[in-house]
């Protein structure tokens, strides 16, 4: 082969030798000579080569350090974000944010980077993965992995001549010096592979498109499980029974004297419906009262009621609770629909979503002849338009005659919006049209006739009329 | 090669080195017999822990030692060769150091509750410790264990410092097969005994706590300490012309690699004993930890030892690991023993840390230690100079390099990529 012919397919010389010895001290010389472009290949890690070639340090530690650092840092981000300002969660009585319980997420985050750190910034500084490198022309070369040592110049050496760094190499007592020759096969990535990794991403973007696809639609096929008992775990569901209590329930009742946590902050008025300082002004056993309301117990809230009959009653005594007269929220839209949601969950059964008493319970137990069956109050009569919110709500949280007090199944602010709704319903009987938003009083005029007068007994049971 | 090797047969301890053992021996006698007498006529108790302290903190390193010396054989290194000798050297101390273990026996024996709580049959009735724990925690079977520990830590001593210079005789290949052969069971058999070493003689300070991680904790500060002794001692020989053709900057490099990494295991355990004590947060766990570290409670406002957390968080672990962090670090010899030294005074911070809180914690308000800081001072200089007696004396005959091994041409040799 002539070099004139083969100039621009000529990378350089490669010499070959037989000990990592001898390797060592022509690498020594060559790097003497002054040559940089060099690379030695060997079938195992050779100690003292990077310096017999003359390498620099490698900056690899500090992509390494930067990495880790990174990591850390994100590790500290990420537990932080979650924690304390994203999805606030108590556990096990810790702060929201605790250092000791992140550490070892940032710990596993800066190893992490570090390793891919240095992964992929050896890949990247040694220019890897390459798909051809003329070196593999040679079948000599193949030895490189088993049991010879070869040492390479580039031709991009600065002081690269080729006769030069032939005689050079030849003096250094090698095996053989031969040319680095590019081969005719092509030096670009195959066709077939390209079209095996771009087949590759595109089987890789199904398992994404098959979980978009079930985000966004609907089905009525039954899920599947996964992790079968995690999502089926052998903890026990609400309303069951276990062998575990003396009393048999699974649910447990909140312990008795103790108070939940954010249960006081909203202030005890907000949380039983009693204006606490005129309380204390008026009743001296003001305090015992107001225990039994708060403490969810059974016993305690029979004694509750016990303490105020009359309140049960409209034809007894007066009722001298200083009950607060209003919600003590403002009322708006967003309350009010709240409120209807919980009320048809809760109270529509028995009242009725109308709130005329005439739910489906009340129905069934009039048709069973029910013996023991008290009828629910119709909410619209006038005691009730006169009962203060506070009442209402007492009502709602502790119950009164057959009705069972719902304090510990709808939440504290959801009972508050149930009376609010309650005041809407009541409303709703005796209101004008005047009280209709004015863009909405054309559609009630084209609507049914008699515009006060809902005729209760057909639309019992649906809420879509109401 | 052979040419080094025979020029090495010849490295000794120069021969004044070699006549300070003896007086090393008496001033660290003598140092300790003040500290008994200026601590003891007030409190025994106080003198007692200080003596522990830095007992445990030199025993410590010659553990560290014997674990090198057998992992060494085990993984069949040669980059360690030619430092290998002086682990043997440093290991071959600790049957000197059962001798020193005496005094503790002896407070068992003779007192009734002077170091141990557990000791002199109240603590099951003071609820201090369950009575199933008493099975284990009485005197007797104390000291029968202890002679165990001291029996298999001497013999693994003896065995592979014994053979390694019959090898510097016979030069003979076969012995160190012999001795991988028994690294693997001599690891095994050490791991046991000095956990239960670290239980017995350090956690049990305080009987009702526990920690099963305890026994590595103390490992970790055992191995951290050994690299740093280490460089400090061949810093040192170099400096009197010793081992410098034994010894280059590659091992430097190597053992400062050790150095970075033992800090960082050393923290790992640290903490993983923290966190899950922190995490659990029950009340008879977290106890040993809230001496050492609350703020607030008026135990540990009365001493502070919250401050010697921080100290060990931060020059224990922060400090030491980002300044070994760096290659050039580790191949500046001068450098790098400053770190050394460093890291083994916050090893002995470490075991202060862990031992005398014990003091304060139980005993009575009324009764205090005159003088604790100088009692700390002597029980240290003193220990710290019979182990160095202790170890000319051991070193004299050797020639501090193992001019036998089959493997040392390959350290001398030794290169980092």
């Amino acid at each position: 082969m002539s070099k004139s012919e083969n100039a621009n397919r000529f990378h350089g010389w490669v010499a070959e030798f037989d000990s990592p010895q001898q390797l060592l001290a022509a690498a020594e010389r060559v790097r003497d000579a002054g040559y940089t472009h060099t690379d030695a290949f060997t079938p195992f890690p050779v100690h003292g080569i990077d310096e017999a070639l003359g390498i620099r340090p490698t900056h690899l530690p500090w992509i390494v350090l930067g990495c880790g650092l990174t990591g850390g840092l994100t590790g500290l981000v990420l537990s932080w974000w979650t924690n304390a300002i994203d999805y606030p969660y108590i556990i096990s009585g810790k702060p929201y944010w605790s250092l000791p319980a992140n550490i070892p997420v940032m710990f596993e985050l800066t190893i992490l980077f570090s390793a891919f750190g240095a992964l992929f910034g050896m890949l990247a500084l040694n220019r890897l993965p390459k798909y051809s490198n003329p070196l593999f022309t040679n079948p000599k070369f193949d030895r490189a992995t088993d049991d010879t040592f070869f040492l390479y110049i580039d031709r991009t050496d600065p002081r690269f001549d080729a006769q030069g760094v032939q005689r050079l190499l030849t003096d250094l007592g090698p095996k053989s010096v031969e040319e680095v020759l590019e081969d005719d096969s092509p030096a670009e990535v195959p066709r077939f592979l390209m079209f095996l990794g771009l087949l590759g991403a595109l089987v890789a973007l199904v398992p994404p498109l098959i979980i978009m696809q079930m985000r966004l639609t609907k089905s009525d096929q039954p899920r599947f499980h996964i992790f079968h008992d995690m999502d089926n775990m052998a903890n026990k569901q609400t309303q069951t029974t276990s062998t575990l209590f003396a009393d048999g329930r699974a649910m447990r009742a909140d312990v008795p004297g103790t108070v939940k946590l954010g249960q006081l902050e909203d202030g005890l008025d907000y949380s039983t419906g009693i204006d606490m300082e005129r309380l204390a002004a008026m009743q001296a056993q003001a305090g015992q009262q107001l225990t039994s309301l708060l403490v969810q117990e059974p016993a305690a809230a029979d004694a509750a009621g016990a303490t105020q009959p009359a309140a049960a009653d409209p034809a007894a005594a007066v009722d001298t609770t200083p009950w607060l007269p209003r919600v003590p929220v403002s009322v708006d839209a967003a309350l009010l629909e709240r409120g209807e949601t919980k009320f048809n969950i809760y109270c529509a059964v028995c009242h009725g979503v109308d709130g005329s008493g005439m739910g489906l319970v009340n129905q069934r137990a009039q048709q069973i002849l029910a013996s023991t069956w008290q009828q629910p109050s119709s909410l619209h009569q006038e005691y009730l338009y006169e009962m203060p919110d506070g009442k209402i709500f007492n009502t709602i949280t502790n119950g009164i005659r057959k009705m069972p007090g719902y304090g510990s199944q709808i939440g504290l602010d959801d009972r508050w919006a149930i009376v609010a709704y309650v005041r809407a319903l009541q409303r709703s009987r005796s209101a004008a049209l005047t009280d209709v938003p004015e863009t909405e009083r054309d559609e009630i005029r084209e609507g049914v006739a008699p515009a006060g007068a809902v005729a209760a007994p057909a639309s019992f049971g649906n809420p879509a009329q109401n | 090669m052979t040419d080094a090797v025979t020029r090495l047969n010849g490295i000794r301890l120069p021969e004044s080195w070699q006549r300070l053992a003896i007086p090393l021996m008496i001033a660290g006698l003598a140092s300790l017999g003040i500290a008994a007498a200026v601590s003891g006529t007030s409190d025994i108790h106080y003198f007692l822990l200080a003596y522990l302290t830095s007992y445990v903190f030199c025993l410590s390193i010659s553990l560290g030692a014997l674990f090198f010396v057998m992992v060494q054989l085990l993984v069949r290194a040669g980059w360690s060769a030619s430092v290998r000798r002086l682990a043997e050297l440093l290991a071959m101390i600790i049957p000197v150091w059962g001798l020193l273990f005496l005094p503790i026996l002896a407070s068992l024996w003779l007192g009734d509750g002077l170091l141990y709580d557990w000791d002199g049959g109240h603590a099951v009735e003071h609820g201090m410790i369950t009575p199933a724990k008493e099975v284990y925690l009485n005197v007797p079977f104390f000291t029968v264990r202890a002679v165990i520990y001291f029996a298999v830590w001497s013999g693994l001593a003896y065995y592979f410092y014994g053979m390694s210079r019959q090898q510097d005789e016979i030069r003979d290949p076969e012995l160190t097969k012999r001795r991988q052969k028994w690294a693997g069971p001599g690891i095994m058999l050490f791991s046991v005994v000095t956990s239960f070493a670290a239980f017995d003689w350090v956690m049990s300070l305080a009987p009702a706590w526990f920690s099963t991680i305890y026994g590595v904790y103390l490992f970790a500060g055992s191995m951290l300490s050994l690299f740093a002794t280490l460089i400090v001692l061949v810093y040192v020989l170099q400096r009197q012309g010793l081992l410098v053709d034994a010894v280059t900057v590659e091992h430097y490099h190597d053992l400062g690699k050790f150095l970075f990494g033992f800090i960082f295991f050393w923290t790992y355990i640290a903490f993983s004993q923290y966190m899950l004590y922190w995490y659990a947060n029950l009340p008879e766990e977290t106890i040993w930890l809230d001496i050492r570290t609350s703020v607030n409670t008026p135990r540990s406002r009365e001493v502070g030892w919250w401050i010697i957390s921080i100290i060990l968080v931060v020059g224990h672990f922060a400090v030491p690991f980002l300044g070994t962090m760096s290659r050039h670090v580790r191949r500046a010899p001068a450098v790098l023993c400053g770190w050394a030294a460093f890291v083994l005074l916050m090893h002995w911070v470490d075991l202060y840390w862990q031992i005398m809180p014990t003091y304060w914690d139980l005993v009575p308000e009324t009764k205090k230690s005159a003088m604790p800081a100088l009692t700390d001072l002597l029980c240290l200089v003193g220990m710290v100079s019979l182990y160095l007696g202790a170890l000319l004396r051991i070193a004299a005959p050797a020639p501090l390099v193992a001019v036998g091994d089959p493997r040392l041409p390959e350290a001398l040799a030794f290169h980092n990529i």
